[in-house]
């Protein structure tokens, strides 16, 4: 559940929007190779 | 909004596959990269009129817009940059309650509140942006594994994320 669930609340919103930002990036980069 | 924000930016990628896509998901999530900077520098409770409010998501919008056209001479590209940042404020009058401007009322339907129907809203909006998302891909590419990868990872996340709403509830952002 991490980053969900651990930390302070600007923790969380922070740690839950870099995982599906680098998540998002990252496949999007692989689909096109 | 959470994974539906991402959603948004893949459906920016189908429309204007030249926009890089970690503009375009900087431009969904540009409100919240904003409400976390006014959050950490201590002030709580006007973060998010100053990131989340109608004035500040167009402000916001402008601020990365100007510069890609600038930078591109694509006045298409950059328009759509700025709505889906502006798009932000209007996707999180669904799941949360925002403020609208100075002195304005907070609205909102807090689909926070009820975690199953934000995961199906929210899973509706990837879905769409997902299928957008892929005529931006060759024909032959969009069958591939990391493209149904990507559709899966943003599901489990926003599962993970609506779970967590779930079971953790009322914990302030800032």
């Amino acid at each position: 559940m991490m980053p969900f669930a651990l930390g302070n609340g600007v923790f969380r919103l922070v740690g839950a929007m870099i995982l599906i930002a680098l998540i998002t990036v990252i496949l999007d980069r692989r689909s096109r190779q | 909004m959470y994974g539906g924000h991402i959603g948004i930016a893949l459906a920016g990628k189908g429309f204007k596959s030249t926009i890089p896509m970690w503009l375009l998901v900087l431009a969904t999530q540009l409100p919240d990269w904003a409400d976390a900077a006014v959050c950490s520098a201590g002030s709580a409770g006007t973060s998010e009129m100053w990131s989340h409010s109608l004035p500040a998501v167009a402000v916001l919008g402008l601020m990365l817009a100007i510069p890609y056209f600038a930078s591109s001479r694509d006045i298409a590209a950059a328009s759509l940059i700025a709505m889906i940042v502006v798009s932000h404020a209007v996707a999180d009058y669904a799941t949360g309650l925002k403020p609208t401007w100075p002195g304005g009322p907070h609205i909102g339907l807090e689909l926070y509140h009820r975690p199953m129907m934000d995961f199906v809203v929210e899973g509706v909006v990837i879905v769409i942006g997902w299928m957008i998302y892929r005529r931006s891909l060759a024909p032959e590419k969009r069958q591939t594994s990391p493209v149904t990868t990507l559709l899966v990872a943003l599901m489990l996340l926003q599962l993970a994320a609506s779970v967590s709403f779930s079971l953790f509830p009322g914990i302030k952002k800032c």
